[in-house]
């Protein structure tokens, strides 16, 4: 068989170019595979990793997915608020480290208005324990002097086109009713938040105090008639929040976790729950999961699609390759002679189109995935192949060899005719 | 050398013999001339003859050995040590050079190989003796002139000195005087290498330096109208 192998390299060096074309369509349907598939698993991660490094969030009494959707996703609303003396109650408890409150409810030009302290942005954590960083600027101050202070999220800038300096108006409520703006009290953009690919991307984040400020001369979701409070007298009120609608809760150990849980649980001051973000987001996954399904369906057809042409572009290169089959047979080349001839190269090629496009996946997630997570919020993780892509990789090997052979079995019948018939 | 005995032969799907052929021999060493006209069945022959194809009554003998009672695995053995085979054209891998077409046979027959002793040495004699200038002896077939595929060609069904060589129409391709030269030059290495030649083509001219010559519509009992 030594003797074929120079054979067979030769041979296809003659069909260079032939070849070459197969090895960049396997290639790419390598390619298309692996990223499809990558990109599956890594939006499921994006979606978990809203958030990490909390250990709790409290609420007020709903169900896990409703408080994870308004407390982390800031989607919909809170039926009720948590009063802040119960925020401080918790807090006080003794495997509590941090407190966060939030609070919740208006919106700018469609993206959400989260209220809460300078805290925030160190405690906040999300993907792998990854912290808020600061394109430019920084945060608010949370003091009186900054209480007309907003730092706004990635896409909040690039969508609206934002600068630090720049004046912007808050909106009551999500800002469907026309005229319920909080007109009379401009914001100053004094911070730009990093990409995260989480919704903070898409949130403006003032002071608990700004939020109680615009209020001030608010009552029943109106501008209450007849009053009106300039932005500089509303430094002169009260402005310590009496209620917000979430917190999110750090703990000194992972321990006391379920411990806490049932604290606050069990809170008799008001009516409280504590969910574990991890498992609130798997829950919550399972609700949006459709789409994921969806995703998995079309990887499918994906790579029926990509397999069908790698099968198709192998046995065109065939056709190529009867006479020379034919001449083979003719001067005492076996079947398994030429079975092996077309295995061996089969074999080859497919897994250098394999190889090079898990190759060019790999350097289009390096290249492209910073890219994507700031355009798309999709943090692409430049990690070993995933089970899943071991089995896409295997698929395209196995498609590519059992291609090569269909056309070898087919070969053998043909070319002894071939080479003995004078049509050749 | 060759024997055919109370041949019948139909194509598989056909309701009538094509060949039907009582008694043909070939003799060690013998240059036969069949001839007849196109679609009188000479390919048919000829892969009966090679083992190819397979007689529906009757028997095809090379060496004293039905070609029906070997195994497929066999009969490719049987043929590559023992039969060259010479087609009309498009012989040799055209990304391969000369000498190395030529010693094709011997990396799949190791009998051809031990009987070509150094086969390097032996492809070049035969090139040689083909008359093909020593620089096209490494150049790409694709290169060659058809005459000189054709020369080539020759010298590969004849190294390792096969006990039959098998042409069909070779010179079909090649002008006047290439042909003849042709004609010489395979009478004289088949002669040389003591190989039997079954040479078939509807050119009678080509007929006159051959031991004997066939008519294949007159040993064949079936009335050629049909078109093989």
């Amino acid at each position: 068989m030594s003797g074929l192998l120079g054979l067979a390299a030769r041979s296809a060096w003659n069909r260079r170019g032939t070849l070459s074309l197969t090895v960049v369509s396997i290639a790419l349907a390598t390619l298309l595979l692996l990223s499809f598939e990558r990109m599956r698993t890594d939006i499921r991660d994006s979606f978990t990793s809203a958030v990490s490094g909390t250990d709790l969030v409290v609420g007020a009494r709903t169900g896990p997915v409703q408080l994870m959707l308004y407390a982390i996703f800031h989607l919909g609303g809170a039926t009720n608020n948590v009063r802040m003396d119960s925020v401080r109650e918790i807090a006080r408890h003794r495997a509590v480290e941090w407190v966060v409150p939030m609070s919740l409810g208006d919106s700018h030009r469609g993206f959400a208005v989260l209220g809460t302290t300078p805290a925030y942005f160190e405690r906040f954590l999300y993907g792998d324990r990854q912290a808020l960083a600061f394109a430019r600027g920084r945060a608010f101050s949370g003091d009186l002097d900054g209480l007309y202070q907003a730092v706004v999220g990635a896409e909040v800038a690039r969508r609206l086109g934002y600068t630090l300096g720049r004046q912007v108006t808050l909106s009551h409520g999500s800002g469907a009713i026309p005229g319920a703006e909080h007109a009379d009290k401009p914001f100053t953009v004094v911070g730009i938040l990093a990409p995260t690919g989480t919704p903070v991307d898409r949130t403006v984040h003032v002071s608990l105090e700004a939020i109680e400020a615009i209020h001030l001369d608010w009552g029943g979701g109106a501008p209450m008639p007849g009053v009106h409070i300039a932005p500089e007298q509303a430094r002169k009120f009260d402005l310590a929040p009496k209620q917000v609608t979430a917190a999110l809760l750090g703990l000194k150990g992972r321990v006391a976790v379920f411990a806490v849980q049932r604290h606050v649980n069990e809170y008799a001051g008001e009516p409280l729950m504590a969910v574990l973000p991890g498992v609130a987001l798997d829950e919550l996954w399972d609700v949006v999961g459709v789409g994921e399904r969806a995703l998995l369906g079309l990887s499918a057809m994906v790579a029926v699609v990509s397999l069908a042409g790698l099968v198709a572009v192998v046995l065109a290169g065939l056709n190529e390759r009867r006479r020379e089959l034919a001449v083979l047979r003719a001067v005492g080349a076996g079947p398994r002679h030429v079975l092996w001839l077309l295995a061996a190269e089969g074999a080859l090629v497919t897994l250098l189109g394999a190889a090079l496009g898990a190759l060019l996946s790999v350097l289009l997630v390096a290249a492209a995935g910073p890219w994507i997570q700031a355009r798309f919020g999709i943090g692409l993780q430049l990690s070993a192949p995933t089970a899943a892509q071991w089995g896409l990789l295997g698929a395209v090997l196995a498609a590519g060899f059992a291609a090569s052979l269909v056309p070898g079995i087919r070969a053998y019948r043909l070319s002894l005719a071939d080479g003995l018939s004078p049509q050749g | 050398m060759i024997e055919i005995r109370q041949l019948r032969y139909a194509w598989p799907r056909a309701g009538h013999d094509v060949l039907a052929i009582d008694a043909f021999e070939v003799a060690a060493g013998e240059r036969v001339f069949v001839h007849g006209p196109s679609g009188c069945g000479k390919s048919t022959l000829l892969g009966l003859l090679a083992g190819v194809l397979l007689p529906r009554e009757g028997e095809v003998r090379l060496l004293g050995r039905s070609w029906a009672s070997l195994s497929g695995a066999r009969r490719d053995a049987m043929r590559a040590d023992h039969v060259g085979y010479i087609f009309q054209q498009f012989n040799l891998l055209p990304w391969l050079d000369a000498a190395g077409n030529v010693t094709l046979p011997c990396r799949f027959s190791p009998t051809r190989r031990q009987r070509a002793g150094d086969a390097e040495h032996a492809a070049a004699s035969l090139l040689a003796r083909v008359g093909l200038a020593e620089r096209d002896w490494h150049r790409p077939a694709a290169q060659l002139s058809v005459g000189q595929q054709q020369r080539v060609a020759a010298a590969r069904a004849l190294i390792g000195a096969p006990e039959v060589v098998i042409a069909d129409e070779p010179t079909s391709a090649l002008d006047a005087p290439l042909r003849d030269a042709f004609m010489d030059l395979l009478l004289g290495a088949c002669r040389d290498a003591g190989s039997a030649l079954v040479f078939v083509s509807h050119d009678e001219r080509l007929a006159a330096p051959f031991d004997r010559r066939v008519s294949l519509p007159a040993l064949n009992r079936v009335r050629a109208e049909v078109p093989t």
